[in-house]
């Protein structure tokens, strides 16, 4: 994995288990009876079945081959938190990425010659970049976001011979959209908004981390039904290149391959979710590259990334045509209000606050409450009524591990914590202190990411640059650093309303096949009980 | 040897693992591997109360908290296999306030314990549970190579994770409190030994001890030293036992209103090896306590030894006493210093502790507990 940024500079980064039990599990035959592992003449290792006898000329070789985890594998186990990371590597990564537009290119030679290559079209290559990424290059090279958005539109379009290129920004908007919606009907506040029949559950928990996503369900499957249902920007995207170009250009979903740029290595295993396969191999997300990766990347292909041609398409903010026809124009670079891990809290508390105005006529105003530390913040939408204040909706920000730990302990109802029944009428005595304290039931929304930080700080990202002498800026220095480049990126507001006919006009009614998705509790074996054999009776 | 036995508690048909006198009570809590803790009385060494029930493996640490803020409520914390810290705490009300007369009638459990909390997050084992100087904090570590804390609410029933550190490459065995600073040490078979600071609302590593060349089981801070200066002991596989200093430290310097983002100093801390204490074990050592009356440390391991160490000038160790298979054949898992209590007034009250503190100073005794299921009390006889 490249070192520029490794997961020890995040302290409450999750690790991987310790040893993965997966290629220990094997379907064992029956047909075969006794066996035993040999190794043979050439120095490879056979399965060697023993029927009773010595007799070597009864023996039946078997080749073995060496014990492989793919991605999936990670998926279904719950050894592990998150899957390692050399997993990821072999299966989507800048070298996965470049051997395959080799590939690509390769059948054109041969289809030029003569007919031996592969009658198979050449592929169409497409990516989408997310905004995270963007900040995340600017400020290592020190140059603006356009700058950068200028470079990717040389790089991938002219360098790597991609057809389309898109950012994440329409994918996030319909994702935001989507998820206030969810948000109102599930608050139980709005009975008379639309369908009447969801059920309030509260709060909504944001499922667009998938390194969240994925604790949840290998270790507190008891969260699950908090999650929001909306599916991610990425994903979102993903489902909406394929269909479109497909049309556009008639080429079939396995045809395109779709490379999506992230802050984040988690995102490949969310990219990777047999949810989001519309076939037999066939990804919304082929492959997913982090933000180091393509720096990675162009060392490898020998790139100077400050000498690539800034384009001009994109320097006038033009980047629709790079993007499949139907596209909205503008939408894909920009940015949108609030947190920069997408602004989830911010749309789904404007939404709300809109909706109170709309139904019961009152203005709301915002009160921020800062937490233990600054990854936990509450806010309140507040109804001032002469010196009386309602609080009418509330939402938290919760980020890192240290403080989803937090949540996840307070969502399990009836847990073995606070056993006694003076327990509700001690915490109201502390409910009113400065800081907040988290009470999940209370909220509406609650924007979990499990990066301390948020997205603009995911373990994909690149890291502080690094001199002779040390450190040239501090972790939270340059954190801040991203974080403005980030917040340089012009931002849009959602326009629900506009978003959903757009979504109408390109996905027709069916729009649950482009929005939602669903979780499960990944069952496993029970680690915990399992002594490891070889430690049983050492001190330990 | 200027050592004596002067009891042996018969606990357990199974290992002790780990055993902590209340700092004020004449309480002792042990650690078995039969799922449960139980809590003796130093004044008469019967039991007072078993605490099962909750967890579903051994227990491998038990740690008291240094003031509950409640006088009457005796608040411990335990560390299970079962990848849980279970928090307990004496039922106030029903307590008789002469409690340590309770075991003498042989009324096991005449006392209610409660479990109040049980902190969930580990991914397996946890090794060890240490409440810092002032109670606020709750540090456990686990095989999952990970450390947490904990800031516990004053009625010690909600927790919240304050942090989640990961700097560790392997199996972390044990956590240590300063005496006096929120400054926190961690042990771990990647033979080394952190040291971990709050800075501004995060923990970071603020130091690493490297020499030891084996696993570090145990760690023990010098509860003697003034304000400002730190000093640990350490134990390890590689049978030795190990003084370390902290020479300097670095960062956190100016006033706390300067956020951390313009500070050039980052938190650091240069700690350096003092001694290596006189060698006498011959396998690994499984425990060391530094003793805040006498400023003795006493070291216990599997070779079933247990060396008293005397510091005759600073770095300068010297053996005073040493006894051979303490608990027969069997490896010693922990060894504790504890203040002396009168055994011959069972009806002391807990309030008399502060008034008979100068005339008992000199008296204390080391608490020894093994595989063979016993808890022994040993004296050292004082050398003038």
């Amino acid at each position: 994995m490249s070192a520029i940024l490794s997961a020890q500079d995040l302290n409450d980064f999750i690790g991987p288990g310790l040893a993965c039990i997966n290629p220990v599990v094997v379907n064992r035959s029956e047909t075969n009876g006794h066996t035993e592992i040999q190794i043979d003449a050439g120095g490879n290792p056979v399965e060697v079945s023993v029927n009773g006898t010595s007799n070597s000329a009864t023996k039946t070789a078997t080749q073995l081959t060496p014990a492989q985890i793919n991605l999936s594998d990670c998926l279904a186990c719950s050894g592990c938190i998150t899957s390692a990371e050399s997993v990821l590597v072999s299966l989507q990564s800048h070298t996965e990425l470049l051997s395959v537009l080799r590939q690509s290119r390769g059948h054109i030679g041969a289809e030029d010659g003569n007919d031996l290559g592969s009658k198979r079209p050449k592929r169409v290559f497409v990516a989408s970049i997310s905004h995270q990424s963007r900040a995340s290059l600017a400020a290592a090279y020190n140059i603006s976001v356009d700058r950068v958005d200028a470079k990717l539109v040389t790089l991938f379009r002219d360098i790597l011979g991609f057809q389309y290129l898109v950012g994440t920004g329409v994918g996030r908007q319909i994702s935001l959209a989507y998820s206030a919606q969810e948000v109102l009907l599930k608050s139980g506040k709005f009975t008379d908004i639309n369908s009447s029949s969801v059920e309030p559950k509260k709060p909504v928990l944001a499922s667009i981390c998938p390194g969240w996503i994925c604790y949840v369900e290998k270790t507190h499957p008891h969260v699950l039904p908090y999650l929001s249902d909306i599916k991610s920007p990425q994903q979102i995207t993903g489902s909406l290149l394929k269909r479109l170009i497909s049309q556009e250009t008639g080429a079939s979903a396995d045809e395109i391959y779709h490379v999506s740029v992230m802050p984040c290595f988690d995102k490949k295993l969310e990219a990777s979710r047999p949810d989001f396969a519309t076939g037999e191999g066939v990804r919304d997300v082929d492959c997913v590259i982090t933000t180091k990766e393509v720096v990675q990347l162009l060392i490898d292909e020998n790139i100077d990334f400050m000498s690539i041609t800034e384009s001009e398409d994109a320097r006038g903010g033009n980047f629709q045509a790079l993007a499949p026809k139907l596209w909205p124009p503008g939408k894909s670079w920009e940015s949108s209000e609030g947190s920069s891990s997408g602004g989830y809290l911010w749309h789904v508390l404007a939404a709300l606050s809109d909706e109170i105005k709309k139904v019961e006529g009152k203005s709301t105003s915002l009160k921020v409450i800062p937490g233990k530390n600054s990854d936990m913040v509450e806010y309140n939408l507040v109804v001032t009524d002469g010196d009386k204040e309602e609080v009418v909706a509330k939402a938290a920000q919760v980020y890192g591990f240290r403080n989803i730990q937090n949540l996840v302990r307070k969502l399990k109802t009836g847990g073995k914590t606070g056993a006694r029944s003076v327990v509700s009428a001690r915490a109201k005595k502390t409910a009113g202190a400065a800081t907040a304290t988290l009470v999940p039931t209370e909220y509406d929304y609650v924007e979990v990411m499990a990066c301390p930080g948020g997205c603009i700080n995911g373990g994909g990202q690149i890291g502080a640059p690094t001199t002779d002498g040390g450190d040239v800026f501090g972790l939270k220095e340059w954190r801040d650093i991203v974080e403005n480049q980030y917040k340089s990126i012009r931002s849009s507001c959602v326009e629900r309303h506009a978003v959903q006919e757009w979504v109408a006009k390109v996905w027709g009614s069916e729009t649950d096949s482009l929005m939602t998705t669903s979780y499960r509790a990944v069952e496993g074996l029970d680690t915990k009980d399992a002594v490891p054999a070889v430690l049983v009776g050492d001190k330990w | 040897m200027p050592i004596k036995q002067i009891h042996s508690i018969p606990a357990h048909v199974d290992r002790i693992w780990n055993l902590a006198p209340h700092p004020r009570l004449p309480l002792l809590a042990a650690a078995t591997s039969d799922k449960s803790a139980q809590i003796y009385s130093l004044n008469t060494y019967f039991p007072v109360a078993q605490l099962d029930g909750n967890h579903k493996r051994s227990i491998r640490s038990v740690s008291w908290k240094p003031s509950s803020g409640l006088k009457s409520e005796a608040v411990l914390a335990t560390a299970s296999f079962d990848g849980s810290v279970g928090i307990w705490i004496r039922d106030s009300d029903q307590h008789s306030p002469n409690f340590g007369s309770t075991g003498e009638s042989g009324n096991v459990g005449l006392e209610e314990w409660e479990f109040v909390a049980a902190l969930e997050g580990h991914e397996n084992e946890v090794k060890c549970v240490d409440w810092s100087c002032e109670g606020t904090y709750l540090a456990s570590c686990s095989r999952d190579k990970s450390v947490w804390i904990w800031e516990a609410d004053e009625d010690n029933e909600e927790f919240e994770c304050l942090a989640v550190l990961q700097d560790h490459t392997q199996d972390v065995k044990h956590v240590a409190w300063h005496p006096n600073e929120d400054l926190l040490a961690s042990a771990s078979y990647d033979d080394t030994i952190r040291l971990w600071r709050e800075d501004d609302d995060d923990w970071v590593c603020s130091g690493e001890i490297i020499g030891h060349r084996s696993t570090v089981w145990c760690i023990d801070f010098d509860k003697t030293t003034t304000k400002g200066k730190a000093r640990l002991v350490s134990c390890s596989a590689d049978e030795t036992v190990r003084v370390w200093s902290r020479e300097s430290m670095t960062g956190n310097t100016a006033t706390r209103d300067i956020p951390s983002t313009f500070r050039s100093d980052p938190i650091s801390e240069n700690w350096q090896q003092e001694a290596i204490l006189p060698q006498r074990h011959s396998g690994p050592i499984y425990a060391v306590s530094w003793s805040g009356q006498s400023g003795r440390i006493v070291s216990v391991g599997a070779d079933g030894l247990l060396v008293v160490y005397q510091e005759v000038k600073t770095g300068e160790w010297t053996v005073i006493a040493e006894e051979e298979d303490a608990h027969s054949v069997f490896e010693i898992n922990t060894a504790v210093w504890s203040k002396k209590w009168k055994s011959t007034s069972p009806h002391r009250e807990e309030g008399d502790t502060e008034k008979d503190e100068s005339k008992k100073g000199e008296e204390e005794i080391i608490i020894t507990g093994g595989d063979d299921g016993n808890i022994n009390i040993w004296e050292v006889t004082f050398q003038k």
